[in-house]
């Protein structure tokens, strides 16, 4: 179609035959383009929740379940504490499950999570978080990254009262 | 679990000076037992990302960590394009996240060996970009006013960002550019919208979300130039002031690509220079195992964050011009008082005094107020010096 006399040469208020779509227009980013593409965001971060679920990191295990991990690999354990003890910048305790079954844990100092280790004692119930290591002599233990006490109605859970 | 965070998240971004850091040392003693805390900490980081442009454009007010688009936003604003400026805002946040989400594994590598490169130069760069930016007053005279101001704000700079404040750039930046405007009713931002739509963006700011992407990254790795805010004042020696969208632009995608690569970097280096990214990896560690959740909730929380700035925004700057200026700017004021008292204490409120009376000075010279960036160009040279 040709422009008609007396009309402007920019193509302002023209009408094409075969215009392109309004989503398509190369020369800009509208407003169209931009929600698609933080559609496309949105599916990347739930399609990366879907395949790596938040919790997936920690193995769900007990502590005597420690030892049939690989090195490396993460677990997530509760159990009470048989002992305590400092160590050079942080506490080793041992950690063991009401079934039996006990594995060491190494807690640096400044480790995340409520739990205050210097207020840690004997038979309290810990959950603990960590990745599965072993020492020199080949015994398993658990670093651990964060460490809670466990709240009452939690431990009636796991030890239901008779 | 994630959509009340996200709400909070919205929220809290329309209050400047409420940084997902201080949100995070507020309520860890409570939620830190909550398994799930680090990743909700990290979703309240993306939707941040997203909507600390909003107080920057609509009053002026500083956020982020580069405090720099308050500049061009602002002036934007008053030119009557916000929502052009929001625009800007999102496409960069958004594509800038999920380009450096793409590129961090492949990039990452390469990052160091770019950095020697340049960086022998770094310091003669700020300063050739210094002289340019005080000799771009035209005349002689003014450009010595410009440099007592330039000069004045890189002492306050280097003094400032020495002392033990919780958040200095806050503080600095209300003074340099927020008070001066309640100081001065006749500077406020009153001006009407050209538009009630959103408008096309121009292709051309493409290349500066692609150095924003890169530089970005390097902000993450880089010792000498290692804040966003020193990154973003170097990108100002390859993308002038004058062009508003296209330092928008820029500034808005630094931040989240350096947020965005923080995770990668953490992972991968073990190093984590963004707080929140330090404080989850305290609880939850950001390792290979972790790293493609908190990826995964980083880019679903920015994706909400640049749809609740567009919503928002859409809703909001087409109503501000008639909004009573007068008693919304006094109770901002009030409001930016008492956070920088909340997060730096009384020596805050001085540092927002010295940097309101520079920015005052800067008006009273009749010189740009940009000049007070010293403050940060300052500190920049003396790391690149070796000095400080």
């Amino acid at each position: 179609m040709r422009a008609r006399a007396g009309k402007p040469a920019s193509g302002e208020g023209r009408k094409k035959p075969d215009a392109m779509p309004a989503f398509w227009h190369p020369a800009t980013l509208t407003p169209q383009h931009l929600t698609l593409l933080i559609f496309v965001l949105l599916m990347a971060g739930l399609a990366l929740l879907y395949i790596f679920p938040i919790s997936s990191a920690y193995v769900s295990t007990s502590p005597s379940g420690v030892w049939l991990l690989r090195d490396g690999q993460w677990a997530q354990m509760q159990g009470t504490v048989e002992s305590i003890e400092g160590k050079t910048g942080g506490f080793s305790l041992r950690l063991c499950a009401s079934a039996g079954g006990c594995v060491s844990v190494y807690a640096p100092e400044r480790i995340g999570g409520a739990a205050d280790l210097a207020e840690v004692k004997k038979g309290q119930a810990l959950r603990v978080w960590g990745e599965t290591a072993s020492a020199q002599g080949g015994a398993r233990f658990l670093r651990a990254h964060r460490i809670e006490f466990l709240t009452q109605s939690e431990l009636n859970q796991i030890n239901p009262i008779q | 679990m994630l959509i009340p965070v996200f709400l909070v998240g919205i929220i809290t971004s329309l209050l400047p000076g409420l940084h997902p850091n201080s949100i995070g040392a507020i309520l860890n003693p409570w939620l830190s037992s909550w398994p799930d805390w680090p990743f909700a900490l990290v979703a309240l980081l993306g939707v941040r990302m997203a909507m600390q442009f909003l107080p920057s454009i609509l009053v002026g007010a500083p956020s982020g960590e580069t405090g720099l688009s308050l500049l061009p936003g602002a002036r934007m604003m008053r030119e009557g394009r916000g929502l052009e400026a929001i625009m800007v805002c999102a496409w960069a946040v958004v594509a800038a996240s999920a380009a450096a989400l793409l590129l961090s594994p492949f990039l990452l590598p390469f990052f160091p060996d770019l950095f020697s490169f340049i960086k022998p130069w770094i310091g003669f760069l700020l300063v050739i970009a210094s002289s340019v930016l005080i000799f771009s007053e035209g005349e002689v005279k003014k450009a010595g006013l410009a440099f007592v101001v330039f000069s004045l704000a890189g002492i306050l700079g280097i003094l400032t960002l020495n002392l033990p404040l919780l958040d200095p750039l806050f503080c600095l930046f209300v003074g340099f550019f927020t008070m001066p405007i309640f100081l001065m009713p006749e500077s406020v931002v009153r001006s009407k919208q050209k538009r009630k739509t959103f408008p096309a963006i121009a292709l051309e700011i493409l290349p500066f979300i692609a150095l924003g992407v890169v530089l970005g990254g390097l902000a993450d790795l880089l010792p000498g130039l290692s804040t966003p805010s020193q990154v973003a004042v170097f990108a100002t020696l390859l993308v002038p002031l004058s062009v508003p969208a296209h330092f928008l632009a820029l500034v808005a995608s630094i931040e989240a690509s350096h947020t965005a690569f923080a995770f990668s970097a953490s992972a991968a280096a073990g190093v984590a220079r963004v707080g929140v990214v330090a404080m989850a990896d305290q609880m939850v560690p950001v390792q290979m195992q972790t790293l493609p959740s908190y990826l995964g909730v980083y880019a679903l929380s920015v994706a909400v964050g640049a749809a609740a700035l567009l919503l928002v925004g859409k809703w909001l700057i087409p109503r501000w011009g008639k909004l009573d200026w007068a008693s919304m700017g006094r109770l901002i004021g009030i409001y930016l008082v008492f956070m920088v008292l909340l997060n730096d204490g009384p020596l805050g409120l001085v540092v927002m005094a010295c940097a309101t009376a520079l920015g005052l000075l800067a008006v009273r010279f009749g010189v740009r107020r940009t000049h007070v960036m010293g403050s940060l160009i300052a500190p920049a040279m003396g790391h690149a010096f070796g000095l400080l």
